[in-house]
């Protein structure tokens, strides 16, 4: 199928490109509507502290005030994505468990007006006894945040496959070391901003998000509103990467202020706000204890994992599952226990991210470095060794169906002639490889499956109705790209109209990896049945077999004889006529356990199928500061097939800066419950000039059931590239990395403790 | 609807230092200077500043100069842009290390956008151009109405974001003494990339004087609430060659120096950054002996 | 004086505007005159992507008084283009995919016209140099240096 294809597989020009370098493109804080309010919202200056009482009175008063609310005027609902995770009401009256907290807010005519207004609500807070470090916060005595979390364990995930002891006793040579890692920022580019519009019992909203119909769920719930009159629209995302999963305390505050002033309203956060009261990325403490064989097998691993997951559950169940998974989709071993915890502190809540899990990933593998050394192994021998193939089983009872793992660790380890400089680099410079594994979609039950619906119209152009989620990876262009390459138009006769709840069905949103794998199927198979319509009713009218026919260019032809053709427009007007117009619903649900459940069952088929990618780093340290710079990067994925090469390769560029140059610079830095650098002035987003050159790879495995057998772009470069940092930082110095990000005074002090093993 | 992230104030836009002078005297404590504004604006954000008046000196034509024709020294005026050093031939040919410091300081936008009189004013122990200006002996020119005085750059700071500057006074330029045939400077910093804020930085002027030190000046930015000068170390230099060994010998007095007194903040630790002033005292004084060598060499 | 009757040429186009002392350009282009490519990432001087050209010249918009440019022109990345036919540069980040998100690319655009403008034929490093101003969270920046050299080489 591969060399049929005409537009798949091809350097296309992205859908969305000429909109964004024209300036045309609307963000949600370009919205402007009649009568449209502003909105500034009133933060917690405390950690923890009860609310005694909110007094909004002062606020109603100012001039030009349209409406001012806080929690009390809600109806008391917590939201959480899971059943066991619903403690967060986004407006807390009882309360307040972080510093930015979101209180109150009021809708003005003007900024100024509305943050006089803010000044004159009363709000009175009794302090409480707060906790900032997740492992104070698991000691008995410490203040507890929630009272249903018992030593504020929010998530405990328990995983014990084999027999994990006996297999460590037995083990050749046994290891054990801790990582830690500073949460990240997610830093997308325009700060969280949203616009409400309450009207005749309809709630219209507009914000950059990753999942309008999870989205529009959580405010149905919280606002006692059907799910047909909660309208989460479309608009342009500037950046997403995990931080726009959820329903956010904005949503709901524009909403019902929208819903007292009956006038649209719209907030925008500063960066500030963006970066401490929407979501931040877990702090992590990853112990690890590996044992393995004589000849460099995993025989047993056993983890504990502490999660620093901020004030509310999130997507705790997930986020403290995921970095596990990734990890055992990639190597086999067959005894392992996990205890992950993800503890509450009074600190902003956390939350998935694109890169998450670095302390726990880069641990494992820079561990792995070092035993591998002792067994005389290098680190592409021990990852070769060790890493699944396609047919087998995760230690959780995920089958793999497609692998390109071994292709991704030997090109990358040619292409940088790993092995041959790896016994005899200078000093002070390392080579490191980093490996890993992901799910593409994974479970979130009914809604882990995509739909898509489509109609050709009378003029052969094209219109696509489907859940799926831009948040700048390129979804939109690829799901358009696919649907021209099947029904045989150019990208540019296609309209797409997506992620509008009341409109597309439900999606997985830009999460979980689905979009390939799932959302792309499902429109491949829409497109599919519309073009066996098409196809039919050409075939009869040209007289040839239906085998015969072809799609392009607008055409419908025959292969054998090419002069017989007509425009496809014909065929539409034609199925018009016939009383059953070319219009076609495709849903695709993948191979995911269903019973699966990320606390009470661990283990069944994870998702439908898994990609797979191995980074390459190469570093130089200055010896008297401790500053690492990365001259090279080589990475290579396993996306099963690049749809659009030239995004996966943008994806891979961007994984490199978002995990493997942060490995260096990114990190998020408290004082107790202050969060010093919520800026890019101290929070240090890679800059070009920090960038390494970088060789994006591609490798295509095929995936058997994803369309044109693609599985996921890029994300599992943002799952490893910190690790081959670290395992390059770990090689130049010899000595194992313990901390992220590798910052300069934490470097000079491996060097200064590499002299003490030296000397 | 509007959203307006500053709150309002009377804004002025004076012609001449005279009338800049007058305002700033009729408004005292509630007026605020703006040169590029880059600053100013960011503190008028946060609320750090809440003035009632803005006097821009934007439109006094007479602040917007580089000047290094008429006597030796090197006058900045309050409305050269950073880029403009960067950029100005005399600068370059003259005060070669005054190039290098600028281009270490943010982007090229906020290089154009701010002035050199700006950034010293603004009073940050990391200003790199401080750094390197206390160490060539830079003095501030400073006006107020019928009244002119010259504070040492060295003087100017009295803590993060505090100045000398009284009400009414604002600073006309800046003025650096030549550095002549025999004098050699040298500016070195550290920080996470390229265009960041600085750490730690070391500025020095070194005299020759027939193959020894002459004079020497030595100061260290962001390590202590102003931006401060090593006096053992210039001390221990003084009258001597400066071999390697000397050299070794001056950075660890700089380093123990009790002026050093770096903190723990979020840019580094203050263990690190007392190390740090170790090896850029002596990445910085071995680079002035390569210059010297280079200027004997041609 | 709190508020004062400016005029910009914005996108070749005269505007007489009443602007208070205390709107930032930024604003006054986005609220004032609803120019979309004008964005505000961070506010305080470090991301890049709300730039535009003052008398052709990038100057960050989220960090100057509006009031202090009246009388001067204006181009945002809507200015760029000649009426349909879109800037090389513009035409550049397309072909080479430099943009993902979108938010960083009127300000990566607008500095590269400038670069080019001085430098018609940077490398690499001076590309990544006069962008050292400009976030992008998105890229990684190497489609986007590939599109300002290309766009230069196709200049010559
Ligand atoms: C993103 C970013 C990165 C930066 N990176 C660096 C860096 O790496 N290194 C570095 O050193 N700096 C850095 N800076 C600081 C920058 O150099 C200064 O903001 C700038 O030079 C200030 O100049 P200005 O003309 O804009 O000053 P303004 O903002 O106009 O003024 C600054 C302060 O000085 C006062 N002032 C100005 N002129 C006078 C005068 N003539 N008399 C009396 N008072 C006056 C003002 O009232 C104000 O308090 C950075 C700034 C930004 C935004
Ligand atoms: S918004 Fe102006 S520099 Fe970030
Ligand atoms: S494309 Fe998203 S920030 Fe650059």
């Amino acid at each position: 199928m591969k060399d049929t294809m005409n537009i798949v597989g091809k350097r296309v020009v992205r859908s969305d490109s000429l909109a964004k370098v024209t300036g045309r493109a609307r963000y949600t804080a370009d919205l402007k509507m009649p009568n449209m309010l502003v909105a500034k919202v009133l933060r917690s200056p405390h950690p923890h502290a009860k609310i005694l009482g909110i007094d909004l009175s002062g606020a109603l008063k100012t001039p030009g005030v349209k409406a001012a609310v806080s929690g009390f005027d809600g109806f008391g609902i917590k939201w959480g994505v899971f059943r066991y995770t619903q403690d967060h009401a986004m407006l807390p009256t009882d309360k307040v468990r972080y510093i930015g907290e979101d209180v109150a807010a009021v809708a003005a005519v003007d900024e100024e007006t509305a943050l006089e207004a803010l000044s004159r609500i009363r709000v009175d807070y009794d302090p409480l006894p707060a906790v900032f470090d997740p492992l104070e916060a698991m000691r008995e005595g410490a203040p507890i945040i929630h009272e249903q979390y018992k030593n504020n364990i929010n998530i405990h995930v328990h995983i014990d496959v084999g027999e994990m002891d006996r297999a460590m006793e037995s083990a050749f040579l046994v290891r054990e070391d801790t990582f830690k890692a500073a949460g990240e920022a997610y830093a997308m580019m325009e700060p969280y901003a949203v616009v409400a519009s309450y009207e005749n019992g309809f709630l219209d909203l507009w914000m950059p998000n990753a999942g309008p119909h999870v989205r529009a769920k959580a405010l149905s719930n919280l606002l006692k509103i059907p799910l047909n009159r909660v309208r989460v629209r479309h608009i342009n995302s500037g950046g997403a990467f995990g931080g726009r999963s959820e329903v956010a305390p904005g949503d709901l505050v524009a909403s019902l202020l929208s819903i007292k002033a009956e006038r649209p309203v719209k907030l925008v956060l500063s960066r500030e706000e963006n970066a401490t009261s929407s979501r931040q990325v877990h702090d992590i403490i990853a112990t690890i204890k590996t044992g393995m064989s004589k000849d460099g097998a995993i025989v047993a691993k056993d983890f504990r994992v502490v999660y620093d997951g901020g004030a509310y559950s999130s997507t705790g169940p997930i986020a403290t599952s995921i970095p596990f998974y990734v990890y055992e989709e990639c190597y086999r071993f067959s005894n392992v226990r996990y205890n992950g915890y993800r503890v509450i502190t009074n600190k902003g809540i956390r939350g998935m991210y694109g890169c998450h899990g670095r302390a726990f990933l880069a641990g494992n593998e820079a561990q792995m470095d070092m035993m591998a050394k002792e067994l005389g192994m290098d680190p592409v021998e021990i990852r070769l060794k060790n890493g699944l193939t396609s047919g087998e089983m995760t230690a959780t009872k995920s089958r793999i169906t497609s692998c390109g793992l071994k292709e991704t660790i030997e090109v990358t380890a040619a292409k940088t002639d790993f092995q041959k400089r790896w016994p005899k680099t200078p000093k002070l410079e390392g080579i490191g490889m980093g490996c890993i594994a992901i799910m593409c979609g994974f479970p979130m039950g009914f809604r882990s499956g995509s739909s898509c619906y489509l109609k050709i119209n009378d003029d052969g152009y094209v219109t696509l109705v489907t859940g799926v989620v831009d948040n700048g990876q390129g979804n939109e262009s690829m799901v358009i790209q696919a649907a021209s390459e099947i029904l045989g138009v150019p990208m540019e006769d296609i309209n797409l109209v997506n992620a509008d709840t009341e409109i597309t069905n439900l999606d997985p949103g830009a999460y979980s990896q689905a979009a390939a794998f799932v959302s792309t199927n499902a429109v491949k198979i829409a497109c599919e049945k519309a073009r066996k319509q098409i196809v039919a009713i050409a075939a009869e009218k040209l007289g040839v077999a239906e085998t015969d026919i072809a799609l392009k260019n607008r055409l419908v032809y025959s292969v054998e004889k090419p002069e017989k053709k007509m425009p496809i427009s014909w065929v539409a007007r034609e199925a018009f006529a016939r009383a059953d117009p070319i219009a076609a619903t495709g849903t695709f649900f993948p191979n995911i356990d269903l019973e699966r459940e990320w606390l009470s069952r661990p283990w069944g088929q994870m998702a439908g199928t898994f990609s797979y990618a191995t980074s390459v780093a190469e570093v130089a340290i200055d010896p008297e500061t401790g500053k690492i710079t990365i001259p090279r990067f080589t990475a290579a994925h396993d996306c099963g097939r690049a749809i659009n090469p030239m995004a996966v390769e943008g994806q891979i560029e961007g994984s490199v800066q978002q995990a493997g140059v942060a490995a260096i610079t990114e990190g998020n830095l408290w004082d107790g419950c202050h969060l010093l650098n919520p800026d890019l002035l101290d929070y240090k987003v890679p800059l070009a000039c920090d960038m390494p050159e970088i060789e994006a790879i591609i490798v295509e495995s095929d995936d058997p059931v994803g369309p044109f057998g693609a599985k996921e772009g890029g994300i599992a470069i943002r799952m490893n590239a910190y690790s081959a940092v670290g395992c390059a930082v770990t090689h130049a110095t010899g000595v194992l990395f313990k901390e992220l990000p590798l910052t300069p005074d934490k470097v000079f002090e491996m060097l200064e403790k590499g002299t003490e093993v030296e000397g | 609807m509007f959203f307006r992230a500053l709150r309002h104030f009377e804004f002025f836009e004076p012609k001449t230092v005279a009338e800049a002078n007058e305002l700033l005297l009729s408004y005292g404590h509630q007026a605020s200077v703006m040169a590029g504004g880059l600053s100013l604006i960011q503190t008028m954000k946060t609320g750090e500043k809440k003035p009632e008046a803005v006097i821009s000196l934007q439109k006094i034509d007479s602040l917007k100069f580089i000047d290094s024709d008429n006597d030796q020294d090197l006058k900045i005026g309050a409305l050269a842009t950073i880029r403009s050093i960067e950029k100005s031939r005399e600068v370059q040919k003259h005060w070669a290390v005054l190039v290098q410091t600028a281009r270490c300081i943010g982007s090229v936008e906020v290089r154009r956008m701010g002035t050199v009189v700006g950034n010293l004013c603004d009073g940050t122990p990391a200003s790199d151009l401080a750094t390197i200006l206390i160490a060539m002996g830079a003095k501030m020119r400073v006006t107020s109405s019928g009244a002119e005085r010259e504070v040492p750059l060295e003087n100017f700071c009295v803590g993060p974001h505090q100045t000398v500057l009284e009400e009414g006074e604002m600073v006309r330029e800046v003025r650096v003494p030549s550095l002549g045939d025999h004098s050699f400077a040298s500016y070195v910093n550290l920080a996470r990339t390229k265009p960041d804020i600085t750490k730690v930085s070391v500025g020095v002027l070194v005299k020759n004087q027939n193959g020894a030190c002459g004079d020497v000046r030595i100061a260290v930015g962001a390590v202590a609430p102003v931006i401060v000068r090593v006096r053992k170390a210039e001390e221990l230099l003084r009258g001597e060659k400066l071999k390697a060994s000397t050299i070794e010998e001056a950075a660890r007095l700089a380093q123990e120096d009790v002026v050093v007194r770096p903190i723990t903040d979020i840019r580094s630790n203050a263990g690190y950054r007392k190390e740090m002033v170790r090896v850029l005292v002596e990445r910085a004084l071995t680079d002035v002996v390569d210059k010297m060598n280079g200027a004997h060499a041609h | 004086m709190r508020r004062i009757v400016c005029t910009f040429v914005v996108n070749g186009v005269t505007r007489e505007l009443l602007v208070e002392t205390n709107a930032l350009l930024s604003e006054v282009l986005q609220d004032d005159l609803g120019l979309k490519g004008v964005h505000v990432g961070c506010g305080t001087g470090d991301c890049g992507a709300c730039t535009v050209l003052v008398d052709g010249l990038p100057v960050l918009s989220c960090s100057t008084l509006a009031v202090t440019v009246r009388g001067k022109e204006i181009t945002t990345v809507e200015g760029m283009a000649n009426g349909t036919k879109l800037h090389p540069l513009q035409e550049s980040f397309i072909e080479h995919g430099a943009l993902q998100c979108g938010y960083c690319t009127p300000g990566m655009l607008l500095a590269s016209k400038r670069l080019l403008e001085i430098n018609p034929s940077p490398s690499r490093q001076d590309i990544k140099d006069a962008l050292a101003g400009h976030l992008c969270r998105c890229t990684g920046y190497n489609k986007i240096v590939d599109a300002v050299m290309a766009a230069a080489e196709g200049e010559e």
